[in-house]
């Protein structure tokens, strides 16, 4: 016996109306998901758009965590956390003992950082007023000129060891 | 070099043991599909195993020798199943509007990954905290990862690597190369997905379904983000998809059956190679599968010894990482008696239930999920995705005399989410840092799963004769 033709829509057969109806509404329900999901992607893609090269509104720890991942010994990362943040007490706890620590001393600078600067560490410094950062700046110019000063994005001021490339 | 490698090797292996069959018989673009997850996880495994017992990595040397390998294992299977089904490409008339709609998804796709790795090349924040990290110390210290793994208290040291192996291949000596390793996987992970729900439904007997089933799936913001933003529960998705697939061919084909079932292990022990959760769902799609794998408990058994055995190189793996590297401590509370105490906590339980809720109708805002600094309503992640299902799974049902395998679909997808609240009720992290973090991921790992039973035509018994009409040459050799 021959068996029944099936039409190309996910195998319905084409042996009568009601079946035509249902592709033509299986057809619709898809069309109109894709639209929806098309529509967001494209208007999520414009918001990633504007926001031009590594401008996006990184987070500070998520710049830290970029020269980490990236190959830095060790990251000192200077800011003012909210103390609400989940990360920020996991940071606090992270002690610079393997290649891939992160420290964070909150807005703090005295010796036992500038200890981990002559250790050859990259320092972030965020959330600071102009002033404060040129003191710092300053300070670890005087101390040790074997650092250089990189940006990351508009607001992360990143020392990294060795000469300047 | 030995990025390529590990793909080549990945297509070969495809290539090699993917059976031919009537609705999918190109074998050139089901090894494309299934393939580069294929070579990632077993060549990641490897490279896990060379890294933790001698300090090197997988050289090119050694890549060669198993290309050669592979390439060999080719010749020989072309030898007991001929190449006839190797045809060149065709431009399908009747397809050409679906075709249109699909490029236009594709473009959409590569749109979107375009802008979102030019403005956060590192990707998301797992993509760094989690992934990112774990790379680095496998790159860094692959002699005394364990130390390495034990001194991080950010992420997820004592996750599997499928994804951390991926990278650290991907990328070269130098170290700058880990972001652009994460851009390519990204794309790698989303095509991957997309090509196995394609070609899987295609082998399911679906025609037009497999096509819109991939304009959906790529359409939908949260995979384009999970990929972009180089996390791994769209991988999870894929593996997760390709498993059920392979067993629900296992279940329904008899020519094949074997190789289906080694295919389904070798993505079940993927799946657990990926994530924490991954062994949880392949256990739950294992054991759905045997229970109905016709024929008596002989028969069964065999079936699992199969799984067993493709499931072995994974075991192996996760056992080494488990007894040697990863750090002791897990996200479950494993303690007496606490499941008994959580079960019946009804704040947990009605957390659960919002959060849930939340995802599947895009109402609410109670679980925030932040894009940057921008906060992301659920609607955003899914647009109308959970609202089509049950539409097009009402609109699938009546028309079909169901086979008894198709019963693995519901199964498997009632199981997984079932999986889910028990590991939610146990989890040791605050409840509402986990639902507003991972709840959304989860649901992307199984949404594709109903997929299967929406799109493929398993119902149809005249299916093979079917493709003895359409299609003489694929069904003679479906039929061996």
């Amino acid at each position: 016996m021959r068996p029944a033709k099936l039409s190309p829509l996910v195998g319905l057969r084409e042996d009568g109306v009601r079946d035509k109806l249902r592709m033509v509404v299986v057809f619709l329900v898809v069309a109109v998901a894709a639209s929806r999901g098309a529509y967001l992607s494209f208007d999520l893609a414009r918001y990633y758009l504007d926001h031009d090269g590594r401008t996006i509104e990184l987070a500070e720890d998520q710049a830290a965590l970029h020269l980490v991942v990236q190959g830095q010994r060790a990251v000192v990362l200077l800011c003012d956390f909210d103390g609400e943040r989940e990360q920020s007490r996991a940071f606090s706890a992270q002690i610079a003992a393997t290649p891939v620590a992160l420290r964070v001393l909150n807005g703090r600078y005295d010796r036992e950082i500038e200890n981990y600067l002559r250790a050859q560490v990259a320092v972030v410094l965020d959330s600071m007023t102009k002033a404060r950062e040129a003191q710092i700046l300053a300070q670890l110019m005087t101390t040790d000129a074997q650092f250089y000063e990189q940006r990351v994005g508009r607001d992360y001021l990143v020392l990294l060891p060795g000469p300047r490339p | 070099m030995i990025a390529a490698l590990v793909v080549v090797n990945g297509l070969l292996l495809a290539w090699a043991l993917l059976p031919p069959a009537a609705g999918s018989s190109n074998r050139v673009m089901d090894a494309l599909a299934f393939g580069p997850l294929l070579g990632l996880g077993i060549l990641g495994g490897l490279d896990f195993l060379i890294r933790t017992h001698s300090g090197g990595a997988l050289s090119v040397t050694t890549l060669l020798w198993i290309s050669a390998g592979s390439t060999v294992g080719c010749l020989l299977r072309a030898r007991c199943a001929p190449l006839t089904e190797l045809r060149p490409l065709r431009w399908p008339r009747w397809e050409t509007l679906g075709f249109i709609v699909l490029l236009m998804a594709l473009a959409l796709a590569a749109f979107f990954m375009l802008a979102v790795q030019r403005a956060a090349p590192d990707g998301g924040w797992d993509g760094l905290a989690v992934w990112g990290l774990l790379a680095r110390s496998l790159i860094a210290s692959p002699g005394n990862l364990q130390a390495t793994l034990a001194g991080i208290e950010l992420g997820q040291p004592d996750y599997p690597l499928f994804l951390p192996e991926a990278l650290a291949l991907f990328s070269s000596e130098e170290l700058q190369s880990l972001t652009r390793a994460g851009q390519w996987l990204g794309w790698i992970g989303l095509f991957s997905l997309a090509a196995i729900v394609h070609r899987m439904l295609l082998r399911l007997g679906a025609r037009w379904g497999a096509h819109l089933a991939l304009v959906l799936v790529l359409t939908t913001p949260l995979y384009l983000r999970l990929a972009a933003d180089h996390y791994a529960d769209h991988l999870v998705a894929a593996q997760n998809f390709a498993a059920v697939g392979f067993c629900l061919l296992a279940l329904i084909k008899r020519p094949g059956r074997f190789a289906y079932l080694l295919l389904a292990g070798l993505f079940l022990g993927m799946m657990a190679w990926t994530k924490a959760e991954g062994l949880v769902l392949a256990a739950v799609i294992g054991v759905a599968t045997l229970a109905l794998y016709p024929g008596a408990w002989r028969g069964k058994l065999q079936a699992a010894g199969l799984l067993v055995l493709g499931l072995l190189p994974f075991i192996l793996v996760l056992v080494v990482h488990r007894l040697e590297v990863a750090p002791s401590g897990g996200r479950l509370d494993l303690g007496f008696g606490v499941l008994g105490e959580r079960l019946v906590d009804g704040e947990r339980w009605a957390l659960i239930g919002q959060a849930l809720a939340q995802e599947v109708s895009g109402a609410g805002q109670v679980f925030r999920w932040t894009t940057g600094s921008a906060v992301e309503p659920a609607a955003q992640r899914w647009g109308y995705y959970f609202l089509a299902l049950p539409l097009l799974i009402a609109l699938s049902w009546s028309r079909r005399r169901w086979r008894k395998a198709m019963l693995l679909v519901p199964l498997v997808t009632v199981g997984q989410v079932v999986a889910y609240v028990l590991m939610l009720l146990l989890v040791v992290e605050e409840l509402e840092f986990s639902l507003a973090n991972a709840a959304s991921r989860l649901l992307a790992q199984l949404a594709v799963i109903p997929l299967l039973a929406i799109f493929s035509d398993l119902s149809e018994p005249e299916m093979e004769s079917e493709a003895r009409v359409d299609d003489p040459e694929a069904a003679a050799l479906v039929e061996g």
